[in-house]
């Protein structure tokens, strides 16, 4: 009897002992954020995902070009949808309002997440920084999205920590422009440079034969074009001009872009889903998985 | 069901009443043991004696079964014998006189003169007091007495239960025991059941019981697996000092299920098989091809000119006499249900077995569908000595559930099987047989996902299959005589491969990925090891005191792999020419986690009579953070045998009385193994195309959460036990209320943190009800006997708090893409956590809500508020809402309560009557004042659509020649929302069981060697008495707190009508 004691004793000793790793789970169907980032293949995957939301559907995949901007292009006259964003009749219920926003802020965090762990990555500093400003310009560019269509909204810089970070308040407009601003004009030192054109000369080396990748006119266009927002409706501030002339001005130095004579060739390579190395006029382009054979649309954007 | 007591305590008892007839040498004889020979040396004392006997004879309960074990006495002498197992005694007496006492636990001792006779027949009838004296109730790590218990135990009656011809019990449960509401989501073979004790604690998060089979706790146990013959008692847990022992997976109430074990007597092999038909005969009317081609003329004058009428050279009179296609008949059939299972148990005094194999097999009633099960099982005990008994059960279970799933989400509404199947044309031209053709030639396709609904069933491949094994064993050893230890441990090995193929006249084949198919393995495995400590003592003769103590080790690994492949060339090679076809999508996914548990219980009692039960569980989880591990779980009860005190002597009529009180904390663990981790996830859909070139993209998908907890409900119970008159009235009632705090929600969060949902402890929910369950036994003559258990429960359900800043959660379904986003239940604090959410239904607009201009044309008048649609296309007819907010436009904000899925109460009533052989039990379940949202009726009548045949109900709509109708008019109610007008009475009886059975006459039976034969004949589902237009009111195929009692599509329940025999031999 007493041996039998002894060994319950020492049985429930050992499964005291051994508790606190018994508990001690750790996944292997997925990576914390802890674990991830480490190098330079996790970094770009990183931001491929910050890059994700330019081809959403609530975003440039549908919302923007169709349901935000339809006026001209088209109308939107179906006989069963008499309740639709496009048609002027919605409110705050509709699925699409919610998801902009909510793509924006997904993007927006993705970035803050990338942004804080960026300096742990294992890969040359070179490469670093021009995620950094691929990051930065992304951020700043949702926000851009945000504050035009919203105005006044929450300006979160760092990523989501916490359940219980659910009272944001907002902040003003006109700081959001002014952080857009600031941000762009870093990201536009540290991202890659488009091209390069000699001077005076006709050689012209392109670094990329797409336009999805964020370069330094694409920041500059977009410079220019928050610029000019600013300078307009609602904040008027007119002191922007200036900025815009600033930026526009070295998009057009850099001779890397100009407007194509045929202005239907544009919307022809477009659909033929080929961009026009010749003038560079559409000088960033949301890009859409192209991996079918379905119908692929691509939105232009107007340095 | 009754269970014997352990059989130890049978030979305590069994001496005692040995010594009451004054007989000391007799072996005491006990259940389940073969009886012993009288002694030689007795028989030879009186062999002085002049003319010896041999009496033979048998013991029957009084419905004729053999009882084995009963002591048979010579009154006055030490000349004793007790039957085998067959009922059977023999006895050597010295002479023709003298009488015979026949005494067994739990039965009326007789006395019976012996004359001249040599054959005695005996029937016992039951002690009522003595049943309830040797009654025990499984309370999860030990037995106990029922008159000693102090918490909330609900007992399923076993004999009742059996006689329902079902697959598995949880169909058989609804209404049976007080205080657990069991819904069934709908009537497809093999679909889930929802069973829910006491109301639903967590919002967002899982409210099923935890199960417990044979002491090892399964969270999500595959009932489906196991026959309801292999179950020898289901015990369930309500209040939280009965719960409170399973800690942190107690909240929602635990089932205990004990399966059946050898007893000791000779080998008896039992066959139990029933063979029967389904049907069902409920058919959803649809317009008749004449009613259907007029709604299209109102629909579309033109285009019905020149598809139905004129231009097919016919006038809508033409019609009249058409037969319309009957596409309900076609996919439905009457369908076989058969159950057979073999068993062979027995053993000795020391080695006990069991051993069983059993098939059942049910077709559904619509074609292709069904369900169908192998199990075996094994179950050995052997006592090793007198301090070890060691026990080992093993079983295996094969089975499989197949069909389309009418009701599951497919994107569209259209795509589901009995849209289809109402929706379809009852017409086409000549020429044209929509029987034989997969879609419909005639009508537009933009937008029409209408398929031939008898090709569906036909061409798609819907296979569940499933295999369990579970292999468990116990050591029972007495290491003090007071102080027991057993060490328990087993495995589970489950698995779920799910198999779909679409043939190429199939739905999906007709679109771009041809012929396709795919698979999905899900495997899990969980082990267990249980170890407990009992001291079980009787202190100074009063004080029963009886102490347990529980170390337990809990884990579970699990996997699912999958892949999916379309344009498969060679259609004959189903599945397995996979890998000849495009690859689609491919799937893998692998969690696990573990639990830690010590739990500590004392039970004492003074004389029965003051009865006190504490207890305390820690119970530690890898699903959550460190820190955050562990948790504590204290319960505590009281129970007064106010029946036992001597001022209630004199109440003679009153045979016990019990007071019972109880309070405890319980937990719920329903969440994810890893939802405290925040989680990067690389989508196959996720990333960016930089010049059409694809970089996978990663990002966060989960924010975690490393604060998060187990979810606790505070519980405190009062209730009464009564049996009165000679036990002819027993009488239970509880009342309780449960509050849950810190709920696990998966809560809402703004969208501008990056996340639409994260898990936290937030917001409070509160149930409070009453339950009652009366026993009657009006009748019990010597040959006729009729008893009757009735039982109600009354669950009131409230949210306390949501998430911060939150007063009510939104929830859509998403049974069509249209309906993704419209909110069909909102749970608002301080109501039920489901309710319906939509507009109210005011009739329609009538001639007077209009002005007409001098062209004729009718325009609303300027008060009168718009449906939604634009006000300029609004005519009479149209369907009308309530204007909440009065300002003259119905949307949003117009939207309030409509309906509450959450019964008033529900319960069931169960009648038994015996005479002579025939026993017949008669089941009533009900449910009342609970809604259903009929979603059938938005497609199937508002005549919405151009061609699409509608229920027969929509011909009585809105029109210029039946303007007092206030159903709408064809294409008169256009926005999409959730209305009253389908919102629905859910309420019903149901007579859910009947069997009639017939036990034939141990002298016809003998000679062929058959201990006990019964014939009967069962039902199930026979009649259900609603006011519910849709199949049956019973449903919700969305089954979950936020979405109770939700109707599209869904699977008809059949009626049961079945012929079965029991026999052993």
């Amino acid at each position: 009897m007493k041996r039998f004691f002894y060994t319950v004793t020492v049985l429930a000793t050992l499964g005291l002992s051994s508790c606190k790793d018994f508990l001690e789970t750790t996944p292997d169907d997925f990576v914390t954020p802890a674990n991830y980032y480490r190098n330079e293949e996790e970094v770009n995957a990183a931001l491929a995902g910050v890059y994700d939301i330019l081809g959403r559907n609530q975003t440039y995949g549908r919302t923007l070009w169709w349901e935000l901007d339809v006026a001209d292009q088209f109308f939107d006259n179906r006989s069963n949808a008499i309740v639709d964003f496009s048609l002027n009749n919605y409110d705050a219920t509709d699925t699409k309002v919610a998801g902009l926003w909510q793509s924006l802020y997904l993007g927006i965090n993705r970035a803050n997440m990338l942004l804080e762990n960026l300096d742990k990555a294992d890969m040359p500093q070179d490469a670093k920084t021009k995620v950094l400003g691929q990051a930065k310009f992304l951020r700043a560019y949702y926000y851009f999205l945000l504050v035009t269509n919203w105005g006044d909204v929450p300006l979160r810089l760092n990523a989501t920590a916490s359940v219980k970070e659910v009272n944001i308040p907002k902040t003003p407009s006109r700081t959001i422009y002014d952080f857009i601003v600031r941000e762009m004009e870093e990201a536009e030192a540290m991202v890659e440079v488009t091209g390069t054109k000699n001077t005076g000369g006709t050689t012209v080396i392109y670094k990329f034969n797409h336009a999805g990748r964020v370069t330094n006119t694409i920041v500059q266009g977009i410079l220019a074009r928050v610029n000019l927002k600013m300078a307009g409706a609602p904040l008027n501030d007119r002191s922007r001009y200036s900025e815009v002339i600033k930026w526009a001005t070295k998009v057009k130095e850099s001779g890397l872009h100009s407007l194509n004579p045929s202005y239907k060739q544009i919307f022809i390579n477009h659909m033929q889903d080929r961009y026009d190395l010749q003038y560079r006029e559409s000088m960033w382009e949301a890009e859409f998985a192209s991996a079918g054979p379905a119908l692929r649309m691509k939105k232009v954007h107007w340095g | 069901m009754k269970k014997n007591l352990h059989p130890f305590n049978l030979v305590l008892l069994g001496l005692a009443l040995q010594c009451t007839v004054g007989n000391t040498g007799a072996m005491a004889a006990s259940a389940g043991k073969p009886m012993t020979e009288a002694p030689a040396h007795s028989l030879k004392k009186r062999e002085r004696l002049p003319v010896p006997t041999e009496i033979t004879g048998k013991v029957t309960s009084a419905s004729g079964e053999a009882l084995a074990g009963v002591t048979v006495v010579l009154k006055g002498t030490t000349l004793a014998t007790s039957t085998n197992g067959n009922g059977i005694f023999s006895l050597r007496l010295p002479e023709a006189s003298g009488t015979l006492v026949f005494t067994y636990i739990g039965y009326t001792t007789r006395e019976v003169p012996v004359t001249n006779a040599t054959v005695y027949n005996i029937k016992l009838s039951e002690d009522a007091q003595a049943l309830q004296e040797i009654e025990v109730v499984n309370i999860g790590y030990g037995e106990a007495r029922r008159a000693d218990l102090t918490g909330s135990i609900g007992t399923v009656n076993m004999a009742d239960l059996y006689k329902a011809p079902v697959k598995s019990f949880d169909e058989a449960l609804a209404g049976r025991v007080a205080g657990v509401q069991v819904t069934s989501s709908e009537g497809q073979p093999g679909s889930p059941i929802n069973i829910v004790i006491r109301g639903a604690n967590s919002i967002t998060q899982n409210n099923a019981p935890l199960y417990v089979i044979d002491g090892f706790p399964i969270e999500d146990p595959s009932i489906n697996a196991l026959s309801p013959n292999e179950i020898e008692s289901i015990d369930i847990l309500k209040d939280a000092s009965a719960t409170a022992i399973y800690g942190a997976r107690g909240a929602n109430g635990v089932i205990l299920i004990t399966t059946k074990k050898g007893k000791a007597g000779t080998p008896s092999i039992t066959y139990s098989g029933y063979y029967g038909i389904q049907e069902s005969n409920k058919r959803m009317p649809v317009l008749s091809p004449y009613e259907f081609v007029k709604l299209q003329q109102e629909l579309d004058p033109i285009k019905t000119a020149e598809l139905y009428l004129a231009g097919k050279g016919k006038t809508l009179e033409d019609y009249r006499n058409v037969q319309g296609y009957d596409w309900e008949d076609a996919i439905m059939q009457t369908a076989p249900i058969q159950s057979h299972q073999v068993s062979l148990s027995g053993g000795s005094e020391k080695t006990r077995y069991t051993l069983s194999a059993s098939y059942f097999d049910q077709e559904g009633v619509i074609i292709n569908s069904g369900f169908d099960r192998f199990q075996s099982r094994f179950s050995l005990t052997q006592d090793v000595s007198e301090k070890l008994r060691v026990n080992v059960n093993a079983s295996y279970s094969q089975y499989k559930s197949y069909g389309t799933p009418p009701s599951a989400g497919q994107g569209s509404g259209q795509n589901n099987l009995l849209y289809s199947v109402w929706g379809y044309r009852p017409v086409s031209s000549e020429g044209i047989n929509l029987i034989e053709l997969t879609d419909d030639p005639e009508i537009e396709t933009n937008n029409e996902f209408r398929f031939n609904p008898i090709l569906t069933v036909q061409n798609e491949l819907r296979d569940n299959n499933f295999e369990t094994l579970i292999g468990n064993a116990f050591a029972d050893y007495s290491i003090l005589k007071n102080l027991k230890l057993r060490v328990a441990g087993g495995v589970t090995r489950s698995s779920r491969k799910f198999e779909f193929f679409n043939g190429s006249k199939s739905r999906s084949a007709q679109a771009n990925d041809k012929v396709n198919g795919g698979f999905t393995n899900i495997a899990s495995t969980s082990w267990q090891s249980i170890n407990t400590l009992t001291f079980d003592k009787k202190i100074a003769s009063h004080h029963n005191l009886n102490v347990v103590g529980v170390f337990s080790a809990e884990g579970s690994e699990g996997s699912t792999y999958g892949a999916t492949a379309k344009l498969l060339p060679n259609e004959t090679l189903g599945l397995s020419g996979l890998d000849e076809g495009t690859v689609g999508t491919v799937s893998a996914a692998s969690s696990d986690w573990t639990l830690l548990s010590f739990l500590s219980r004392v039970n004492y009692n003074y004389k029965s009579k003051y009865l006190l039960t504490v207890s305390l569980r820690a119970d530690g989880s890898s699903k959550f953070a460190t820190g955050n591990k562990w948790s504590y779980f204290p319960s505590g009860s009281f129970a007064w045998q106010l029946g036992k005190e001597e001022f209630m002597k004199e109440l003679t009529f009153i045979n016990s009385a019990k007071i019972r009180t109880s309070w405890g904390i319980t937990g719920n663990n329903r969440v994810g193994d890893y939802s405290y981790m925040p989680r990067i996830t690389v989508p196959q859909d996720g990333g960016y195309f930089f010049g059409n070139q694809p970089s996978k993209g990663s990002y966060p998908t989960d924010l975690g959460n490393s604060d998060l907890k187990w979810e606790s409900t505070r519980q405190v119970d009062l209730g009464i036990d009564l049996a009165l008159f000679n036990h002819r009235v027993t009488f239970t009632a509880d009342v309780y209320r449960k509050t849950t705090d810190d709920l696990l929600l998966n809560a809402n969060l703004p969208l501008s943190t990056g996340y639409s949902r994260g898990f936290k402890n937030i917001g409070k929910v509160q149930n409070q009800g009453l339950e009652m369950a009366l026993g009657l036994s009006p009748i019990q003559g010597k040959e006729f006997t009729w008893t009757t258990d009735i039982n109600i429960s009354f669950n009131r359900n409230k949210v306390l708090s949501l998430a911060e800043n939150e007063t009510s959660l939104l929830t859509a379904i998403g049974w069509d893409y249209g309906w993704t986003a419209i909110p069909a239940y909102i749970a608002k604090i301080g109501k039920p956590i489901a309710q319906m959410y939509g507009l109210i239904w005011d009739g329609v607009y009538t001639y007077e809500d209009f002005d007409v201009s001098a062209s004729g044309a009718y325009s609303l008048k300027d008060l009168v508020p718009d449906n939604g649609t634009p006000r300029n296309s609004i005519r009479p007819g149209d369907i009308k809402y309530r204007d909440i907010n009065q300002d003259g436009v119905i949307n949003e904000y117009d939207k309030t309560i409509i309906g509450n899925p959450n019964p008033i109460h529900f319960g069931g009533i169960s009648n038994n009557f015996a005479y002579k052989g025939f026993d017949l039990s008669v089941f009533f379940q009900w449910s009342y004042g609970n809604d259903v949202i009929n979603a059938n009726r938005i497609f199937l009548e508002s005549g919405y659509r151009y061609n699409v045949n509608q229920y027969a109900t929509f011909a009585d709509r809105w029109s210029e020649e039946n303007p007092t109708s206030n159903i709408p008019r064809a294409k008169g109610q256009l926005y999409s929302t959730y209305s009253s007008r389908i919102v629905e009475d859910g309420s019903f009886i149901r007579l859910k069981t009947v069997q009639l059975g017939y036990r034939v006459p141990q002298h016809l039976l003998s000679r062929a060697k058959i201990k006990s034969l019964r014939l009967y004949v069962a039902a199930q589902n026979l009649h259900t008495w609603s006011n519910y237009s849709g199949y049956d009111p019973e449903v919700s195929v969305r089954p979950g707190a936020l979405t109770e009692g939700f109707d599209y599509s869904a699977y008809p329940r059949a009626r049961t009508t079945t012929v079965g025999l029991d026999v052993t031999f």
